[in-house]
């Protein structure tokens, strides 16, 4: 099904994409209620994080369990700055990203000369370090308490308070992501990630300096992450370590798997998913993270491909995982 | 000499898979490497590409030791290879593999892949229509689109010399390229060898194939148990004792 409606939408191109246009700039009218458009509005957000997680696992083919964390230094990088410096907006935005990046980078470094598996333990290690030094660096952070009164972002004097402008804000910084993130995907960097993600060694033979570009891609999802997060903690306005940890990298993760690895539209439609279905199911609100296992089970074990994308999220050799895997000829789809 | 080995070593453990070989590559001459299975053919290919980097012992790339330096950056000396155990990117298109194969030869990065800089169009472009001439020299032309996954055996082969091929290279290593090809491949195969010396470029081969290697190499290098049991023309390994010895066994009774 997955298949014909991509061939369906690669025929009527022009009329898809206008079509999608309409719809997403069309929500706030069609949803109407503030519940409803909160809901659109952390999407969005979601959308970025799956997006950027997708660039680290989907094409370069490494692993992290520590992308909330990076979710978590953007938000707190950009609610610190605008509250005890003062900045603007539309510099703590792109700061929360540097920094994440760079924090990424040298997270980078230390661990991904580590394969498959102990990538794993790393990052979730890393993930849990962030919590924790945030919990802990009262001085900075206030701790537990968390940060209150994160100001509304202002862009050019014009206060974005409402929940309506808020998302049409977020939609244009999730469409953004997912077009940049296309336009890497097809080109020299990108094809150097997809190259790494298929065989190390051939990569590497053709002159892939394959250590550098797992750390730039790292880095690169890591930068994305930031900025999703300076956007939840000026959208929700009170940030706390809680909101960071590892849960939520799995529920990154879940989203990623579930909508498709490798894909573009894979981690779009698996945030989607995951974000509107605890909402209709509000009383299986304390189950979220059984749900988001069994999800993750389930896909690892009849589509491990996801929804929309074209390979298993697990590289071939990670072995922990083969033992849910059936046969290969029959998990292995032929057409993206 | 466009390269040559002095002295090299790699050992496994206690297994000496490569030792103390020496060989000297003509410039814009075909040598073949042949021996029995596990003689270190494929061994002395990764210790000149890095992939198993060396013990000890020298590799002259145009008189600089290369043999320290890491496998992407030997790419970039202008030494190309493909693999035995193919090493295509299976979920990639036929044409982005050579693309990774030219990876090298462009400078486009993240941000010029964001904006779509002049550079990055250019280069794209360029290196396009260069994948194209590539893949239309092995005859792929018209599998440009296709998921290397779903190419035949043979003509993974052939995808995997347009590949090497991508980066501009001025030798080729070949492990391996007739195995699992058919015969018509194979002479096709070898025309297109022939092509690429006349091209100018030096080709290092692995080849199991006797007739192709006989009548195809310059120069042909004979290992045995990681040592260099011989080196000569065709018609000098054809009837080297020692030779005959490894491949078929000592006569028992003189």
């Amino acid at each position: 099904m997955i298949a014909e409606i991509k061939k369906f939408a690669e025929k009527n191109k022009l009329v898809v994409t206008i079509a999608v246009a309409a719809l997403l700039l069309l929500i706030p009218l069609i949803l109407g209620s503030p519940y409803l458009l909160r809901v659109a509005i952390m999407i969005c957000i979601f959308v970025i994080l799956s997006s950027s997680l997708n660039l680290i696992i989907g094409f370069t083919g490494m692993f992290s369990l520590a992308h909330a964390a990076f979710y978590g230094i953007g938000a707190y990088c950009s609610a610190l700055l605008s509250i005890k410096v003062g900045l603007p907006f539309l510099i703590t935005l792109p700061l929360a990203g540097i920094l994440a990046g760079l924090i990424g980078a040298i997270i980078g470094l230390a661990t991904l000369r580590l394969r498959e598996t102990f990538l794993v333990f790393g990052t979730l290690a890393f993930g849990e370090i962030v919590r924790i030094v945030i919990m802990n660096w009262t001085s900075l952070t206030r701790g537990p308490m968390g940060i209150p009164g994160i100001p509304f972002p202002k862009i050019f004097g014009f206060e974005i308070s409402n929940y309506t402008h808020y998302y049409y804000m977020v939609l244009f910084f999730a469409v953004i992501v997912v077009l940049l993130i296309r336009r890497l995907y097809n080109s020299r960097v990108g094809r150097a990630f997809i190259a790494l993600r298929e065989d190390e060694t051939g990569a590497a033979s053709m002159g892939v300096n394959v250590f550098a570009y797992k750390v730039w891609a790292f880095a690169l999802g890591c930068f994305f992450a930031g900025i999703a997060g300076a956007l939840y903690a000026h959208f929700v306005r009170y940030i706390s370590a809680d909101q960071f940890g590892v849960n939520e990298s799995f529920a990154i993760l879940t989203m990623v798997a579930l909508g498709g690895t490798g894909s573009i539209i894979g981690p779009i439609v698996g945030a989607v998913i995951l974000m509107v279905f605890p909402e209709l199911f509000r009383f299986l609100a304390e189950y979220r993270m059984v749900l988001y296992g069994l999800i993750l089970i389930v896909i690892m074990m009849f589509k491990p491909e996801g929804i929309a994308g074209f390979k298993g999220m697990f590289p071939r050799d990670f072995d922990m995982m083969s033992i849910f895997k059936r046969k290969k000829s029959k998990t292995e789809v032929e057409e993206a | 000499m466009i390269l040559e080995i002095k002295n090299l070593n790699k050992a496994f453990g206690g297994l000496k898979a490569v030792n103390d070989v020496n060989m000297e590559i003509e410039k814009g001459s075909i040598h073949a490497v042949i021996g029995p299975n596990g003689a270190g053919k494929t061994t002395f290919f990764n210790c000149i590409t890095s992939i198993n980097p060396s013990n000890s012992g020298e590799v002259l790339w145009k008189g600089e030791d290369i043999a320290k330096l890491s496998t992407h950056i030997i790419s970039t000396r202008g030494i190309s290879r493909t693999f035995q155990n193919i090493r295509l990117f299976s979920y990639m298109s036929v044409l982005d593999n050579v693309l990774v194969g030219t990876h090298n030869l462009t400078k486009s990065f993240i941000v010029d892949a964001f904006l779509h800089s002049k550079r990055f169009k250019t280069e794209e472009k360029d290196m396009r229509d260069f994948g194209l001439e590539l893949l239309k020299k092995v005859g792929l032309e018209e599998k440009a689109g296709e998921y290397a996954r779903n190419l035949p055996y043979g003509e993974q082969r052939k995808l995997e010399i347009a590949r090497a091929m991508g980066s501009k290279p001025e030798i080729l290593l070949l492990d391996e390229p007739a195995a699992g090809m058919n015969s018509q491949e194979t002479a096709e195969l070898v025309n297109f060898i022939r092509q690429l010396k006349n091209e100018g470029f030096t080709v290092l081969l692995i080849e199991h194939d006797m007739k192709l290697v006989m009548s195809l190499a310059d120069k042909i290098s004979v290992l045995d148990h990681g040592s260099k049991i011989a080196e000569g023309v065709a018609s000098e390994i054809q009837c080297n004792e020692r030779v005959i010895e490894a491949y078929l066994g000592k006569r028992r009774y003189e």
